[in-house]
């Protein structure tokens, strides 16, 4: 970009639009924990999002009015974010959210992401380690290879229950296997 | 006054050259001269055009002046011209998903687990 390095995206759009758009996103992303839009949205996004965990962990009154002048919707959130975010990430030195590449979904090809809280209901990255695991078990393969044993990690160290919760996803594919096969002979 | 008068003269010869070789009013170059250089420039302007033509553009005239496309560019012509080096590019960063053994673009998810793990997703939710 002409006048040096950008310090942020400026998304095609003027101050106050582009605005408007990441506090929409990120009010999204709060209210459903996971949000699928373009690559540089998401990141965009991703800034403002842990910002806002942080004004969270901190939870003293400047960070809760600083809070809620972002939310679009911030009765809702606002009380999330205090609350079940708050203890989720106590343990966790930031890196809150994750972006992950999709296929595009846009008819122009744009390039997509899922923007997602770590270690939510909705945690893309937990699902996927899941079904790898379970897959390499099926196959009778004992040790996982480098990338999912550091996915594993990923996901379960800072995730209370952790190992317990991602075991439990993977009987519960196993499960849902064998129910297909089964109905597949039936 | 002298800085002025010099190059009127010099100009007037030239023009006077030019009258000469195209063959018409050698009068007219001497009455040129002793009149002002604003009357000369005003007089002059109509004759130069209607003189210059002939002269060399009809030598040219049966060569470059006539070196234009016969025909109109057809649609495939140009298209094929304006899209040539812009093919699509094959995709090459492809290795296989380790949650379904499906064929994936690298560092891009997979379509069919996101698909299946979303669609568990909304199961859960409404269970």
């Amino acid at each position: 970009m002409a006048g040096g390095a950008a310090k942020y995206r400026h998304l095609s759009r003027k101050s106050s639009h582009r605005q408007a758009l990441l506090r929409n996103l990120v009010t999204s992303l709060f209210k459903h924990e996971s949000i699928t839009t373009t690559w540089p949205k998401a990141k965009e996004a991703q800034r403002l999002a842990e910002k806002l965990i942080t004004l969270g962990k901190k939870n003293t009154e400047a960070s809760r009015r600083r809070a809620l002048s972002v939310f679009y919707t911030p009765h809702e959130i606002l009380p999330k974010l205090f609350g079940p975010l708050r203890e989720r990430y106590a343990e966790r030195p930031g890196g809150y959210t994750r972006v992950l590449r999709v296929e595009p979904k846009k008819d122009d090809q744009a390039a997509s992401a899922i923007l997602e809280l770590v270690d939510g209901p909705k945690d893309m990255r937990f699902a996927m380690t899941a079904r790898t695991v379970a897959r390499q078990r099926s196959q009778g393969l004992d040790t996982l290879n480098e990338l999912t044993r550091l996915n594993v990690q990923k996901v379960t160290q800072f995730r209370r229950d952790g190992i317990s919760d991602l075991e439990l996803a993977i009987k519960t594919l196993e499960i849902n296997k064998q129910k297909e096969s089964k109905s597949k002979e039936d | 006054m002298v800085l002025r008068s010099l190059p009127s003269t010099v100009s007037s010869q030239i023009l006077s050259r030019i009258f000469l070789t195209s063959g018409t009013l050698g009068q007219g170059s001497r009455v040129l001269q002793t009149s002002s250089p604003r009357v000369l420039h005003t007089l002059l302007k109509p004759v130069a055009l209607s003189l210059n033509i002939p002269g060399f553009l009809s030598d040219i005239w049966d060569t470059v002046l006539r070196a234009v496309p016969k025909k109109k560019t057809s649609h495939m012509k140009k298209r094929h011209r304006q899209m040539a080096g812009k093919a699509l590019k094959d995709v090459k960063n492809l290795n296989t998903c380790s949650g379904c053994g499906q064929i994936k673009r690298a560092h891009v998810l997979c379509t069919h687990c996101v698909e299946n793990i979303k669609k568990q997703w909304k199961q859960t939710q409404t269970a």
